[in-house]
Order: C-alpha cells, then sequence, then structure tokens
C-alpha cells in the first residue's frame, strides 16, 4: 500500500502544479489585452475595396452570378481569420472579376461588445460605409469582453473607417438599430446556426472556415465551372 | 473486469473521443459545434479562444488526449492483471488530472465566465474516473488488510 500512497500524493502534487502552471501561462500566452489609455490607433485592414464594389452590406457586384452568406460576431476569432485572410483572398480571386458578392449578417452572440460592434457597422451601412467599418472591426479585434470594441474605442474605428461620427453617434443611439441586430440573431437561429463563422451558398451551409480548395470548388461549382 | 474498470474504461473512451474531437477542430480552424443553442453552456468559442485553452505552444486538448488515453490504458491492464504498480499509475494518472480539472473548472467559472460544455464534458469523464479508481483502491485496500491481518 505505500506504493498506493506515494502515488496518490504525487498525483495530487502533479495536478495542483499543473493548475499552477495553467494560471502562470495566462499573462504569457494570452492575447494582448487592448490598450485603454486613449492611445489607441485602429489598425487599418487588409481589404480596401475598390469604389462601387463594396454596397449595402456586402462585397462585390450587386448582380453577381453567385451570392456567399456570411453569419459572423465581430469578436470571434475564426471571424477575424475569415474577415482578415479568407475575404481578401476572395475577392481577389472572385469579387474583382464580377463573378462572387458576399454578404454579411450578424450573428452576435459573445457579449455585449459583439452587440455594439454589429449596431455600429448598421450605423455604417446607414452611411453606405458598411463595409470599411466591418473590415476595420476585424482588423482591430483583440480578445472578447475586453475593451476592443467599448463605445470609445469603436467612435475612433468609426473615424478611420470615415463615417461622420456625428451622425454615427445618433444611429447608434437608435434602438431600432438594436432591434435590428437582434432580429438578425434570431433569424440565425432560425435557420440552424450555432456559431459563427457560417457560410451559405445555396443550399450548402457550413460552420467555421473551409479548406481554400473546398471554398474555391464550391464557388466554382455555383459558377458552373 | 469489474464494474468500476468498466466505467472508468467507458469515461476515458469518452474522454479520449472528446479531446480528439477538440484537439482536431482546434488545429483545423473550425468552431466546436456549440453555440448558443446551448444556452449557458454555448460559450466554446470564448472558452477556445481564452488564454487558458493552451499553455505555451501546446493545446489544452492535446494534454486531454494524451491524459484520457493514459487513463484508458491503465484501466484495462489492471483489470487484467490487477498488480499494485499499474494501480498506482492509474491512481497517479486519475488524481492528477481530477486536479487540473477542477483547475480549468474554476478557470471556466471564475476567469472566462463562460461554459463549453465539450469541456464539462470532458472533465465529467475525468472527475468519474478519478471516482472509479477511489473506490478500486479502497477495495483493494480492504482486501490487503484482510490478507495480512493474522487469522483469530
Amino acid at each position: 500500500m505505500e506504493l498506493i500512497r506515494r502515488a496518490a500524493l504525487s498525483g495530487i502534487v502533479v495536478g495542483v502544479v499543473g493548475v499552477i502552471v495553467l494560471f502562470l501561462a495566462n499573462p504569457f500566452g494570452g492575447t494582448p489585452a487592448p490598450s485603454m489609455d486613449g492611445s489607441f490607433t485602429p489598425v487599418a485592414p487588409t481589404l480596401t475595396p475598390a469604389a462601387g464594389l463594396a454596397t449595402d452590406h456586402g462585397l462585390g457586384a450587386i448582380d453577381a452570378p453567385v451570392v456567399l452568406t456570411v453569419w459572423t460576431d465581430y469578436q470571434c476569432p475564426i471571424c477575424g481569420t475569415w474577415g482578415n485572410g479568407v475575404e481578401p483572398a476572395l475577392y481577389e480571386r472572385y469579387v474583382t472579376e464580377g463573378k462572387l458578392r458576399i454578404e454579411h449578417r450578424h450573428y452576435s452572440f459573445l457579449g455585449e461588445e459583439s452587440f455594439a460592434a454589429a449596431v455600429g457597422a448598421e450605423c455604417a451601412a446607414d452611411q453606405d460605409k458598411f463595409w470599411a467599418f466591418h473590415s476595420h472591426l476585424f482588423a482591430n479585434q483583440a480578445g472578447e469582453n475586453e475593451g476592443a470594441f467599448s463605445a470609445e474605442r469603436l467612435r475612433k474605428i468609426a473615424g478611420a473607417a470615415g463615417l461622420d461620427l456625428v451622425a454615427w453617434d445618433t444611429c447608434i443611439a437608435d434602438p431600432a438599430v438594436r432591434t435590428e441586430v437582434d432580429a438578425d440573431a434570431e433569424e440565425a437561429k432560425s435557420l440552424g446556426i450555432t456559431g459563427t463563422p457560417t457560410l451559405v451558398l445555396g443550399e450548402w451551409q457550413q460552420s467555421g472556415i473551409p479548406s481554400a480548395e473546398d471554398l474555391y470548388a464550391r464557388i466554382d461549382e455555383a459558377l458552373g465551372n | 473486469m469489474s464494474r468500476s474498470h468498466r466505467i472508468s474504461a467507458l469515461a476515458s473512451s469518452v474522454g479520449v473521443a472528446v479531446s480528439v474531437y477538440l484537439l482536431s477542430i482546434r488545429l483545423i480552424g473550425v468552431p466546436a459545434i456549440c453555440g448558443p443553442a446551448l444556452g449557458p453552456f454555448g460559450g466554446c468559442s470564448k472558452v477556445e479562444a481564452s488564454a487558458w485553452s493552451s499553455i505555451g505552444p501546446i493545446p489544452v486538448a492535446a494534454i486531454g488526449v494524451v491524459g484520457s488515453a493514459l487513463l484508458l490504458v491503465a484501466t484495462i491492464l489492471h483489470a487484467r492483471t490487477r498488480r499494485e504498480d499499474v494501480l498506482a499509475v492509474w491512481l497517479f494518472a486519475a488524481l492528477a488530472g481530477a486536479a487540473i480539472e477542477i483547475g480549468l473548472i474554476a478557470i471556466q467559472a471564475f476567469l472566462i465566465s463562460a461554459w463549453c460544455v465539450w469541456c464539462l464534458l470532458y472533465g465529467s469523464t475525468v472527475l468519474v474516473g478519478a471516482a472509479t479508481v477511489i473506490s478500486v483502491v479502497r477495495s483493494y485496500a480492504r482486501e490487503t488488510r484482510d490478507l495480512t491481518r493474522p487469522p483469530r
């Protein structure tokens, strides 16, 4: 039984040390908390669409033969990968060719900052600058509900996206805009969407980011190639 | 195989499956099947995006795969051999895993403020596994005491 006693003691000690390592790993391994000292300067997005290609909530020609609908939450890190990496790739490959339109929908479920960001995006849409604000949001993601999309920072992002801040301030205070964002989330639920990003292309719906080959193949198939 | 061994083997198998799933979606870069439809347990994206989902470059899910696989192997080996050294390894892994799992549950509750259904399912397999090995150790202790006690 001595061996068993030693094993029990060692197991508990190793477990407790493991928990301590986990706690200590946080400050070194985590996403850095956004600066709250007022010195925040929004990072520019990787994609700046050509004139006329970013309209309403979409990117691409209105009459593009294929429409890809993407449901995202602005704080979701994989949505950030989508917005900062995949969307620019699709833009270069299909959107500039007039073959694809990417439509954005909100599914803001990660907290109040997601919701506030989506409300801000709706108000940017009122000024025909949805995509500029949308891509600035993804470029400036930093953690979840840690202040990256605080009111002050969203306003700076709005400024960087070229919005009329007086009109934007008035708009984000309008309860009707919040209702619109809520309605998007309700529609997502009704469609059975449980996570973000969720892509919808015709009958095909997928949660997460597929491989580039798979996504291109599906778009090409929808294009009849 | 005793009832405790069967329960532990089942719990460890589920633990391996859940941790392999969590590790693979992390490596592929897709979100877990989770989300607000699961109510308070749908915070998988938030938990996965937190700093506590990895220790340096090692995802916590990878540690879970190794831990549950070790528990499964130890359970099966002990069921077949009843060796004390195997029981010691099983107990060591189960108690270390249970302590870490309690820490992870506390992190979800107090630091991340979100619950992930997959993490909780995995945690329950580890805690069930720990409870069963303790039960086996108690039986072993009783048997050992009975054998060493002088006959009346």
